[in-house]
């Protein structure tokens, strides 16, 4: 455990000494002043937009850290050759993998808690107090599917280039909120097309679950139950990407 | 031999180098300005806003928004409000606002004011009955139980088309919905009992005054509620009711500033259909008698 957090910290300050935060920082706080600059031509849509464009660029600022940063982290030791010092201690591989996801999952974390109290500031003076439980319900489930994109541009970091691991990690973004579509098409397909694409729609990770940026538009958040099969899903969905990155990285030669 | 130290050949070829480059820019810079202003007057500039008829149906467009529909309906929101304000500006011809309202609706099926401003525009000044009767129905399957689409069916029934027998069943409908404020029974009670029209139409254009929070909207009831009162010793009143009302945040991108000239085809397509000849401005609300805002 203590290799791990070792692992961990050494990624979140990499992260942090790379100035990835404080970019950010500027640009959330960037888009929740354009947001705000545009509210007096919404007609009376201005609370509204401020609070949802605020929340978009929350999650995608969180995205944007997981495929930057993600998608490099074991490639860019590999080609440093810093992994071998690193392996060379009393650290499995399995632990430098899993160390590697909890800093960049502890990066992604730290950013939209940050940027989620500057949104529940400005909503607050915006729409009033009830925003409160609809934004960090919303941006808690956020970090969630993050999360589990961290995991999978663990695995492809483990497993490729840093441009096709991004490309894979975008991918699986993308198809992620067309799961349910996929089912839907699977079950107007016949036989064998139809079982395989109901398949790869439980395989792809579903991101929806974890969208709640429709009930903060109206001011409302979801139940208790929402939340913790998000949890429940997210914890397992990134143990087995995880599982199958540290399966990849064993049997890779690191030369 | 003077004491400053002599400059190496290859830092003077770097400063002549760095103030080529500036020099450069700063030509560069000139040249691609004045191509520009010409460009803008000898080159054919696209109709403003055009490209809202390629946009494709808000049904795709929540598929490709990747979870983040809700905030791709806000800017099509924005570039909604942009066209209404651009198209009242120069000829009132609303010919992409039904489409782009089902864009946005689509893409947030409970985004209540895009219906209520949308389908009340488009009734009223956009001259597409149907295309608002539409949009406001298609908020009513998507919402059961909200009552606020079946009021405003109710309403543009009413004051657009003066269906009183539609508008008595939409004002009923929406009197039976969970949370439906008393005044929709009211209105149900008014339109069945063939009340004074020009009454009725005050009392519901006086509603949406005192609860939009759309200040376009508002204006635009007090702009019907002049007409309906025009002439008679309630004028006065109104005005001083419409000042107390509190103050709505915005205005419309590209419409004329208060008092700034409106080109003369606009005027005349913003003129409302003609009241009904049988005037009955008696019943106007006590509110407005008192001259003060709820």
């Amino acid at each position: 455990m203590n290799a791990i957090l070792a692992v961990a910290r050494g990624t979140f300050r990499e992260a942090v000494r790379d100035r990835v935060l404080f970019l950010v920082l500027v640009f959330g706080g960037a888009v929740l002043v354009l947001s705000r600059v545009i509210s007096p031509i919404a007609l009376g849509e201005g609370p509204r937009i401020t609070v949802d464009l605020g929340l978009s660029a929350l999650g995608l600022i969180g995205i944007a850290i997981v495929v930057l940063v993600g998608t490099q982290l074991v490639h860019k030791e590999i080609e440093r050759r810093t992994i071998h010092v690193v392996l060379s201690r009393p650290l499995s591989r399995a632990q430098y993998l899993i160390g590697k996801w909890a800093g960049l999952t502890a990066t992604m974390a730290t950013a939209v808690a940050a940027m989620t109290v500057i949104l529940v500031a400005v909503g607050v003076s915006v729409r009033g107090p009830a925003i409160i439980g609809p934004i960090v319900q919303a941006a808690f489930m956020i970090a969630c599917a993050n999360a589990v994109l961290a995991a999978l541009a663990v695995l492809f970091s483990s497993l490729s280039t840093p441009v096709l691991s991004v490309l894979y990690t975008l991918g699986l973004y993308a198809t992620g909120y067309w799961t349910n579509d996929l089912r839907d098409f699977a079950a107007q397909m016949p036989g064998f097309a139809g079982d395989a694409m109901r398949f790869v729609s439980y395989v792809i990770p579903n991101l929806e679950l974890f969208n709640l940026r429709s009930q903060v538009a109206h001011t409302e958040g979801t139940t208790l139950l929402h939340l913790a099969l998000g949890i429940g899903y997210a914890a397992t969905y990134t143990a087995a990407a995880l599982s199958l990155a540290v399966v990849a990285f064993e049997q890779r030669e690191l030369k | 031999m003077s004491d400053e130290p002599a400059v190496r050949p290859a830092d003077r070829r770097a400063r002549r180098n760095v103030s080529l480059a500036l020099a450069v820019f700063v030509v560069a810079a000139i040249g691609s300005f004045a191509q520009l202003q010409v460009a803008q007057q000898r080159v054919t500039q696209p109709e403003p806003l055009g490209e809202l008829a390629y946009y494709p149906s808000g049904a795709w467009l929540q598929q490709a928004a990747l979870g983040e529909a809700t905030a791709w309906s806000d800017l099509m929101w924005l570039r909604g409000v942009q066209y209404y304000g651009h198209r009242r500006q120069v000829d009132n011809v609303f010919t992409h606002m039904a489409h782009v309202f089902d864009i946005i609706t689509s893409l947030d099926p409970a985004f209540r004011s895009a219906y209520v401003f949308g389908g009340t525009s488009l009734c009223q000044e956009g001259k597409q009955f149907d295309a608002g009767v539409r949009l406001l129905e298609k908020g009513m399957h998507l919402n059961p139980g909200e009552w606020i689409y079946p009021f405003q069916l109710g309403f543009v029934h009413y004051v657009g088309k003066r269906n009183l027998t539609r508008a008595t069943f939409d004002f009923a409908q929406a009197a039976r919905q969970p949370g439906a404020p008393a005044y929709c029974e009211r209105f149900a009670a008014w339109s069945g009992q063939r009340a004074g029209y020009e009454a009725v139409a005050f009392e519901l254009w006086r509603h949406v005054a005192e609860t939009t929070d759309n200040a376009v909207l508002r204006d635009k009831a007090i702009e019907y509620l002049r007409r309906l009162v025009k002439g008679s010793d309630q004028a006065k009143n109104l005005e001083a009711w419409a000042k107390a009302l509190p103050p709505l945040e915005g205005g419309l991108p590209g419409a004329p500033a208060p008092g700034a000239e409106v080109t003369p085809e606009a005027k005349a397509q913003d003129e409302p259909a003609p009241l009904d000849a049988t005037r009955d401005t008696r019943k106007v609300s006590s509110r407005v008698r008192a001259g003060r805002a709820s």
